[in-house]
């Protein structure tokens, strides 16, 4: 069977199952952005909490994504996205949190000082100066995640999680490198193009583009 | 004394640790003076300029401002009437700098037109071009150009008090003394009241109206810089001043400096020169020495003709 004869045969199931996994990540970092970037946000206000939440994230990075998986089917009692959701959400939030909490805290001392000493309100400063200077670093952080989501999203499938580790998978049990590949280069593109999408965002939003009145 | 800007009284700052960074502090500023805190780091100067804008709360006494007591005020609101330029500028690097010089007339909330007249009139009299500069960002701009964006902004809302916290320090001598003359009569001109926090002797010697001298969170000695210079009543005051001495009292005390220093020579018929008060003791002895005359009167900016005085004198008071 020649290569194109082989995706040709696996063409729509590539496509479903690139759908699958396409939606989980997103899913996943959609949720990452609207919890991490709120808490490390709101960390820098409350330091033990703050240190308490880094490493709490911090322990759960360090446990085996695999093992993670399973012991979220075990503790949810189910299978497929709802776990595979969760597991991929708590191993996700630590460099966005990471980066949020230390991109606010890297504003120059003389940059806050100033700020506040010409009236600006602590809300104004988070607001209008730390927020704006540290969305490089929040940015960073994001496609951090989003590049170790897409990988790891891989492991889903076996838990039944669908997305296109069931290549992977299939592939390995029916020690068929070209199933592997059918697997695995969809997502190595796919974490490509999310990482150079994310920066181009990051360029349109950049605080230092030119525009605001005056 | 209604005619004071800022009153510290019996103003004690101890921070946690039981650092105590003022103590007993009083000393007054009245409206339209340039007052320099001198000291070195640790010194309490700049405690002392941050109680101001109640970015720091005095442990004990009290600040007045205008006569009325700050804990009274509204601190963003007062921050907000206060101008406040840091060493370095404190510039949002992400602001243009017209953006930047916009900040706080931005944050009271005036009109569009209202802000770009501030922001045009304030960079032309911090002397930075609007049209070259306004669009650009801080970071194309060098350190000078970018003080001059920072006082442009603290002048922005037309405040009565400025605070200056070594604002100048980081920036090359040359810049440093264009600034430090264009900056002291923009002071002059605009009648503002104005408390310069440094370290820099000669500095406080060139902006001064009033040096208050800190050491160890007290004030060693308060008065004007010839008072400082010719007469301390501290050996702290003699000390902080000795590696300069000659030079300041030369170059930076003028002549109605130091007049009530001098013994006014009671004989009429000396041949003696008029000297104008506003000429440096080096320029003003140079000129003497030139045209051979032993006793001069001193004619003051304020119209006064003071004198005659002896020359030596004057010598003697440089050796001091």
């Amino acid at each position: 069977m020649s290569i194109v004869e082989f995706v040709h045969i696996h063409l729509s199931e590539l496509g479903m199952r690139s759908l699958e996994h396409l939606l989980l990540c997103i899913a996943t970092i959609s949720f990452a952005c609207l919890i991490a970037v709120p808490a490390g946000i709101l960390l820098t206000r409350f330091r033990t909490l703050g240190a308490v939440a880094m490493s709490f994230a911090s322990i759960v990075q360090t446990v085996p994504s695999l093992a993670l998986l399973g012991l979220l089917m075990v503790i949810t009692n189910r299978i497929g996205y709802a776990p595979s959701l969760i597991a991929l959400f708590l191993y996700s939030l630590l460099p966005i949190l990471q980066n949020t909490h230390s991109g606010i805290q890297q504003t120059p001392q003389s940059i806050r000082d100033a700020a506040m000493a010409l009236g600006m309100s602590p809300q104004q400063v988070l607001w209008q100066v730390s927020l704006p200077l540290a969305l490089p670093v929040i940015v960073a952080g994001i496609r951090t995640s989003t590049v170790l989501v897409i990988g790891t999203a891989t492991l889903c499938a076996f838990i039944g999680a669908g997305g296109l580790g069931v290549f992977i998978n299939r592939g390995i049990e029916t020690i068929n490198p070209r199933l592997v590949l059918l697997g695995v280069i969809p997502v190595s593109c796919m974490a490509l193009i999310a990482d150079w999408l994310i920066a181009r965002l990051a360029k349109v939003l950049s605080p230092a583009a030119p525009g605001g009145d005056i | 004394m209604n005619n004071a800007a800022i009153e510290f009284i019996d103003v004690a700052k101890v921070f946690s640790g039981n650092i105590r960074a003022l103590d007993n502090v009083s000393f007054c500023v009245t409206k339209g003076e340039v007052v320099v805190l001198l000291g070195s780091s640790g010194s309490g100067k700049t405690t002392a300029l941050r109680l101001m804008n109640r970015i720091l709360e005095p442990t004990q006494g009290t600040v007045l401002l205008n006569g009325i007591p700050l804990a009274e005020r509204e601190p963003i609101s007062l921050r907000r009437s206060i101008g406040y330029v840091i060493q370095e500028g404190g510039l949002f690097p992400h602001w243009t700098n017209a953006e930047n010089v916009a900040l706080v007339p931005k944050l009271l909330k005036w009109s569009k037109h209202g802000i770009m007249e501030s922001v045009k009139e304030h960079m032309a009299l911090a002397r930075i071009s609007y049209e070259e500069y306004g669009s650009r960002y801080p970071a194309s701009l060098s350190g000078g150009q970018r003080q001059r964006v920072a006082i442009a902004r603290a002048l922005a809302a037309r405040p009565s008090l400025l605070l200056f916290d070594e604002a100048f320090g980081g920036l090359d001598p040359i810049t440093r003394d264009e600034l430090h003359a264009e900056v002291g009569s923009l002071i002059k001109r605009l009648g503002i009241t104005a408390i310069i926090v440094t370290h820099d002797v000669v500095e406080a010697f060139k902006l001064a109206d009033r040096i208050v001298l800190f050491d160890k969170g007290r004030i060693i000695q308060c008065g004007t810089p010839a008072r400082l210079a010719l007469a301390p009543v501290h050996d702290f005051t003699r000390d902080f001043f000795r590696n300069h001495g000659l030079e300041l009292r030369m170059t930076y005390l003028r002549i109605e400096d130091v007049i009530s220093f001098l013994k006014v020579k009671d004989s009429s018929d000396l041949c003696a020169v008029d000297v104008p008060g506003d000429k440096s003791l080096a320029v003003a002895l140079h000129d003497m020495a030139r045209g051979e005359y032993d006793h001069f009167f001193a004619v003051c900016r304020d119209g006064g003709r003071h004198g005659p005085f002896d020359r030596k004198d004057v010598w003697q008071l440089l050796q001091g």
